[in-house]
């Protein structure tokens, strides 16, 4: 069985849906722990069969090592959301069995994303996804900012598929098919290749940038991450966003390489602006919700960056990229779902000021974790930043690189001015004190990971190496 | 003979559909708009396309059609409400309906337009067969297509689930009081004297 994980994810989430009505006290509890087995056990079945490379269903879907890759990943950081949602005390309109089984299907719809090999299964699978995160964004019911966020991210999903079917609409009008292959082939019998192939592949990108969040087309991001219940945000933060671009990568790289010195001045444009609006625009937040969503356009504009000249180190400088990402943001996310006061969550930056005094481990902790995202020596996001900005020099990119350096200068700001703020700032009002032994453990265990990412770099590369690899076998 | 059904029920659909929109009462536009995709289907129908043509009843006549009906009866509109934004809307919905004109004559005349007749759709050598279209459909769908179904059931599960989460609310505090408690209501217990 070539798609066992699928099955096993969709067959899974089938039977947690039929027993969740009967469970009568902690549904949500006895269902979450459930749901991460399944992850669990479908993250085996991946494993399994990590080297494999296939066709099935007719070509819609491909299964390659980097959809499998991506789809560990894509687990990883799920089950890791899950766990959080287990352990943190959230609010009451969460504690519902639906909670998981909504992550489980979107789960389900990310995987067939990363290995969709056809524009219609695509297209149905970015539906699944997004649809279920529609549904987790507003899932707290009595929150208002829940629901207007809900509203906010729905609408411009919407949009976004739209754009994503007029594109490949011309595309499928121009090819006659919808398949990647058939469409590669296209462009290669192809002399010189019609505008509007050009102009439908930039309806798709479009679509996607609205998807991954990368200016100008991140309008949506600062209210949504803020107005979401902050473990929803959490996974809209990870997950989705590895799906998206794995999405992105192999669209560019497998149909359209032909064509990429056309979307490489896009990608580079994209780039450009994320970096820049990721940078300036955090500088003023006071929510530290707010100030990930424009740390996180910052860190997608870094990661197009490598996906600039195409080729395989670009990629294989991505997934690294694209791991250290998820763990630094992981551990942010994790640290905001413990703030309390009196019991109530808080978000506001100033309430961390003087979280040494109190917690001096979490401090730590939550220091380094804002250091790597900086970017500063030897920390995790150092190692990304470094592979990333080597291979754009590679590919003499001068400029791009010098923006690149410029801009995480700009952003090292107000990471820095966070950490400054929990060492040395006179504490207004104290936080609770952290009781929750399990996240404290995890968030050792995520600064740990970004100090010693640097000692064992060659263990990521020669993974990440063999899975671009696999993505450039089909050329 | 086909010809002239055809002309006779494209005039049908052209007629009431302007009675859609110059009708003065909603309801009676609606009803009209449910006689034009009656009328429609028919023309599908002519052309050999019945799955086409039931799909538009069931989908449109019998869903959509009586979801509008219902939303203008709810909402019980003013005639003067309705007719008041005419004149102001109405050169931009004429300059809009012009461009679509043109880029429809556009499509038809110039010779740029591909038309794919044997590419990646395999349901043309089904329909060859001689099999009627309904029939080559389900053929295809469930074969080929087979996943991208199972897919779409998912998107309509979660859907509903969806639906439901959004919507359905358990409250713990109703206001309604119990009929048990209401009969067991005691004088001295019930008003309380600080």
């Amino acid at each position: 069985m070539i798609i066992l994980p699928e099955i096993i994810l969709s067959i899974g989430f089938l039977l947690l849906l039929c027993i969740s009505p009967f469970i009568k006290n902690d549904s949500h509890k006895f269902i979450g722990y459930l749901s991460l087995l399944l992850i669990f056990l479908t993250q085996f079945s991946i494993v399994k069969d990590i080297f494999i490379f296939e066709e099935v269903f007719e070509g819609f879907f491909i299964v390659d090592s980097f959809g499998s890759f991506l789809k560990l990943i894509i687990l990883i950081s799920a089950g890791l959301v899950l766990f959080f949602y287990l352990i943190v005390k959230n609010d009451k309109s969460l504690d519902r069995p639906e909670f998981p089984l909504v992550v489980l299907i979107s789960l389900i719809g990310m995987m067939f994303m990363v290995s969709a090999n056809n524009l219609l299964s695509l297209f149905v699978s970015i539906e699944l996804q997004s649809l279920a995160l529609y549904i987790l964004v507003s899932f707290s019911k009595e929150d208002l900012n829940s629901s207007e966020a809900g509203v906010k991210y729905f609408v411009v999903g919407s949009l976004s598929t739209c754009i994503f079917l007029f594109g490949s609409s011309l595309i499928y009008g121009l090819v006659g098919s919808t398949d990647f292959s058939s469409i590669s082939k296209y462009m290669i019998d192809q002399p010189d290749i019609p505008m509007i192939l050009i102009i439908g592949l930039i309806f798709i990108l479009v679509s996607i940038s609205l998807k991954i969040s990368a200016a100008p087309f991140h309008m949506w991001t600062p209210d949504v991450y803020q107005g979401a219940p902050t473990i929803v945000t959490a996974f809209i933060s990870t997950a989705p966003k590895v799906a998206v671009f794995g999405v992105l990568i192999r669209l560019l790289v497998f149909p359209f390489g032909e064509i990429i010195v056309d979307w490489g001045k896009l990608v580079i444009i994209l780039s450009i602006t994320s970096m820049i609006i990721g940078s300036l625009g955090a500088i003023m937040q006071s929510d530290i919700k707010r100030l990930m969503a424009y740390s996180t356009i910052n860190h997608i504009g870094f990661m197009l960056m490598g996906l600039v000249p195409g080729t395989e180190d670009g990629i294989t400088a991505i997934s690294i990229y694209l791991i250290l990402y998820l763990t630094m943001n992981l551990g942010v996310f994790l640290f905001i779902l413990n703030m309390q006061r009196d019991q109530i969550n808080v978000t506001s930056i100033k309430d961390l000021s003087g979280l040494y005094k109190t917690e001096p481990i979490m401090a730590g902790c939550l220091a380094i974790i804002l250091f790597s995202m900086a970017g500063i020596p030897p920390l995790a996001g150092f190692v990304g930043k470094l592979l990333i900005l080597n291979v754009v020099v590679d590919s003499n990119l001068f400029f791009l690189a010098t923006l690149a350096v410029i801009t995480s200068v700009v952003a090292a700001f107000y990471y820095i001015r966070m950490v400054k703020s929990i060492f040395f700032d006179e504490p207004s009002e104290e936080l609770d004190i952290l009781t929750n032994n399990q996240s404290k453990l995890l968030m050792i265990l995520f600064s740990f990971f970004n100090l010693t990412v640097i000692l064992y770099p060659q263990f990521f590369l020669n993974l990440s190496a063999s899975i671009a690899l696999s993505l450039f076998a089909l050329k | 003979m086909t010809l002239y059904f055809f002309y006779f029920f494209t005039f049908i659909v052209i007629l009431s559909s302007f009675l859609v929109i110059f009708v003065s009462n909603p309801v009676h536009s609606v009803l009209f708009l449910i006689f034009t995709f009656f009328n429609a289907a028919i023309i599908f129908l002519i052309f050999k396309a019945e799955f086409l043509a039931m799909t538009l009843l069931i989908v449109y006549v019998g869903a959509v059609a009586v979801l509008f009906l219902f939303v203008v009866m709810m909402l019980n509109i003013s005639e003067s409400v309705i007719k008041e934004g005419f004149l102001r809307y109405f050169p931009f919905g004429l300059l809009l309906i012009s461009i679509f004109l043109i880029e429809l004559f556009m499509i038809f005349n110039s010779d740029k337009v591909i038309f794919p007749e044997n590419g990646f759709l395999k349901i043309n050598e089904i329909m060859n067969l001689g099999m009627d279209n309904t029939k080559s459909l389900g053929l295809f769908l469930y074969t080929d297509y087979f996943i991208i179904f199972q897919i779409s059931g998912f998107l309509l599960l979660l859907a509903m689930i969806g639906a439901i989460v959004l919507a359905h609310s358990d409250i713990k505090n109703p206001k309604s009081i119990s009929p048990i408690n209401q009969k067991n209501v005691d004088k001295k217990t019930i008003i309380k004297l600080n």
